[in-house]
C-alpha cells in the first residue's frame, strides 16, 4: 500500500478517470436534457440502446473510481488515527464497489430486458 | 514534543484566491462523490419497475429535488472547469503565480457561465 509505485498509480488513475469522465458526463447531461421526457418508457428505451448502455455503464464505473480515489485522498489528509483511517478507507472502497456492481447490473438488466 | 517550534499553519495565512478555489474543488468533489449514490439509485429504480421510478421522478421534480439538481449542476460545472485547470497544471504549464491567478479568474467565469447555462436549460427542458 505504501510503496511509491502505488502512490503514482493512484495519481495516474485519478487523472485517467478524470479525462474519461469529462466527455462522458457532458454527453450524459446533454443527452438527458435533449430527451423529450424523463418518464420510465423514454429512459428505458434510451438506455436499452447498446451504445448508450455501454456509455452509462462506463460512466458509473469511471465516476465511482474517480470519487473513491478522491475521497481516499481527503480521508488520508483529515482522518486522524491509523485504525479509524483504515476503517474509513475500507468502508469507502466497499461502498463504491457495491455501487459499481449495482449500477452495472441495473444497466445490463435494462439493456437485456424488453422495452415495455 | 510540545517544545518544538511549529511552522505557521493554515490559520496563520489569509485566504488567497487560489487557496479558496482549491478548497472548493475538494468540496464540490465530495458533493459529486455522494451524488454517484443518487445516480445508481436512479438506475436501479429504472431497472426495477415503473412504480419505483415514478417515486424517484416525484422526488426529482419536487422543489427540493430541483434545488439539489441546480446545486449539483453548479458543483459539476465548477469541478469540471477546475479539473481541467488541474490537468493543465499537471502538464507543467501555467504554474507561475500571475498565471495561476489569471487562470483562477478564467475558471470562475467559465464555471459560472456553464452552471447558468446548465440550470437554465434544465428548468426550460424538464420543468
Amino acid at each position: 500500500m505504501s510503496t511509491r509505485s502505488s502512490g503514482v498509480s493512484h495519481w495516474r488513475w485519478q487523472r485517467r478517470s478524470a479525462v474519461l469522465l469529462a466527455p462522458l458526463t457532458i454527453w450524459f447531461v446533454i443527452s438527458l436534457l435533449l430527451l423529450p421526457d424523463l418518464d420510465y418508457a423514454t429512459l428505458r428505451q434510451w438506455i436499452a440502446h447498446p451504445g448508450h448502455a455501454l456509455a452509462v455503464g462506463g460512466l458509473v464505473c469511471a465516476a465511482s473510481l474517480h470519487a473513491c480515489l478522491g475521497l481516499e485522498v481527503i480521508v488520508e489528509d483529515y482522518v486522524q488515527g491509523l485504525s479509524l483511517r483504515t476503517l474509513t478507507l475500507r468502508v469507502i472502497r466497499g461502498g463504491y464497489l457495491l455501487l459499481v456492481v449495482a449500477g452495472c447490473m441495473a444497466v445490463l438488466s435494462i439493456a437485456l430486458g424488453s422495452v415495455t | 514534543m510540545n517544545m518544538r517550534p511549529l511552522s505557521p499553519h493554515l490559520q496563520i495565512y489569509g485566504p488567497t484566491r487560489t487557496m479558496v478555489l482549491s478548497i472548493m474543488h475538494r468540496l464540490t468533489g465530495i458533493a459529486l462523490s455522494v451524488s454517484v449514490i443518487a445516480l445508481v439509485a436512479w438506475l436501479v429504480a429504472l431497472a426495477d419497475n415503473t412504480t419505483a421510478y415514478a417515486g424517484v421522478l416525484v422526488l426529482l421534480r419536487s422543489p427540493i429535488g430541483v434545488g439539489v439538481l441546480c446545486l449539483l449542476i453548479s458543483a459539476f460545472a465548477y469541478h469540471l472547469c477546475a479539473g481541467i485547470r488541474h490537468l493543465v497544471f499537471d502538464s507543467g504549464r501555467a504554474l507561475e503565480r500571475p498565471e495561476a491567478r489569471q487562470s483562477a479568474l478564467i475558471l470562475i467565469t467559465a464555471a459560472c457561465v456553464l452552471a447558468a447555462l446548465g440550470i437554465f436549460w434544465m428548468l426550460k427542458a424538464h420543468a
